[in-house]
């Protein structure tokens, strides 16, 4: 079977990070050593022929991590009731970085015309129901989930106009 | 772009409630389906950052405006046909409106009437009387009429004016006036009198005109 294992990694590493950081919480400092094990161990796999193609390459993935979430988790569980945690300080430079995203994305955000922007803010800031706001703003709940489905690709839009893509690595 | 089936999920697979079997099912998904993970990733980035900072990117815009006021009643009522099956609907009103009041008062003058004056009898029988009518040249000794088919009984009733100077049941179509009554009648003077039919149990049948007559002098 030909598989570029190069396309593979970098196709996956921001799906397994996404998962992983689901997993084990976004302020767990381990997240990127679990998304490395799980790519390391997809590829050996595959070179080594345990591989056939019995599943889609994606599932095959989607195992190999869930596994290791369930082993890290076990672990962790272990470590915590014998040591306390120590977390590492976030980069500096990263820093600047993601507040440089933020205020973009929040200017993006207060431009969108109210019928998109009252979605995000009942929806996602008060953290109301769907069908709540659905009520609040006499439209039907499937229209609340189109508006804020609109909302996300403006807001891609808007912010690839300033030359920084929404989509990447996982979050920070 | 095709929509995927799966997109619906999102939202509910993001605030962690679809549920096990669904969220593997999801999540093994957009392991195979880029778009999808692209969509979910990004609606998280989107989710997330919103929580977080939500009160510097909204503090300046205004607060979303309520829905307008619940439907009323007559909306909804309104809304149950369509702007031509009201019309259609209001002028059939109208025309069963004209005809209903343009029948109605002819019904009315079907209607029987329940008075009777001098003249009207009950099921259309006139009682005639014979005689005395008019002048005549004495005091009458007898009161006769036409007999009215199934009379039991039939009273007269004599009268000078309104006043009632006598009456009297007779099973016959004549009547002699007794002697005494006879006395009181003056000459000159007018009188007039009125014969009833009644049937047995006492409906009546039929009632005569008042019959004036006068003893000349």
């Amino acid at each position: 079977m030909d598989i570029d294992l190069d396309q593979i990694v970098v196709q996956f590493r921001p799906v397994v990070g996404f998962k992983v950081r689901r997993a084990l919480g976004g302020r767990n400092p381990d997240w990127e050593d679990v998304v490395n094990e799980i790519l390391m161990q997809a590829i050996e796999k595959i070179k080594t022929g345990d591989f056939r193609g019995e599943s889609s390459v994606g599932t095959f993935i989607y195992t190999i991590a869930s596994r290791r979430i369930v082993d890290y988790i076990r672990q962790k569980t272990k470590v915590l009731r014998e040591a306390p945690e120590v977390h590492d300080l976030p980069d500096p430079h990263d820093q600047v970085e993601r507040d440089e995203r933020a205020e973009l994305l929040a200017k993006a955000i207060r431009t969108l015309k109210p019928k998109y922007r009252d979605v995000l803010y009942l929806y996602y800031y008060k953290e109301l129901s769907r069908d709540e706001v659905a009520r609040r703003l006499g439209i039907a709940p499937a229209r609340v989930s189109e508006r804020v489905n609109y909302a996300q690709k403006l807001l891609r839009k808007l912010l690839e106009r300033r030359i920084l893509t929404f989509s990447g690595p996982p979050g920070d | 772009m095709r929509k995927c089936p799966h997109e619906v999920k999102i939202d509910t697979y993001l605030a962690g409630k679809l549920g096990e079997t669904e969220s593997v099912e999801f999540e093994d998904h957009y392991f195979n389906c880029p778009p999808c993970f692209q969509k979910t990733y990004e609606r998280n980035e989107l989710m997330t950052f919103i929580r977080r900072e939500g009160d510097s990117v909204f503090a300046a815009v205004p607060a979303p405006k309520p829905a307008p006021a619940k439907v009323s009643l007559w909306d909804r009522v309104g809304a149950l046909l369509t702007p031509k099956q009201w019309v259609t609907a209001a002028v059939t009103a109208a025309l069963l409106l004209v005809v209903v009041l343009g029948v109605a008062p002819r019904l009315h003058r079907t209607v029987p009437a329940f008075t009777f004056s001098g003249d009207e009898t009950v099921r259309g029988e006139t009682l005639a009387l014979l005689s005395p009518s008019g002048d005549v040249a004495a005091a009458p000794a007898t009161f006769s009429w036409k007999p009215v088919r199934g009379t039991v009984e039939y009273t007269i009733t004599l009268a000078s004016g309104s006043e009632t100077l006598w009456t009297a049941t007779t099973p016959d179509a004549t009547i002699t006036l007794p002697d005494g009554v006879k006395a009181k009648l003056a000459a000159g003077a007018a009188y007039s009198w009125q014969v009833k039919a009644y049937a047995a149990q006492g409906t009546l049948l039929a009632t005569s005109a008042k019959t004036a007559f006068k003893v000349a002098n």
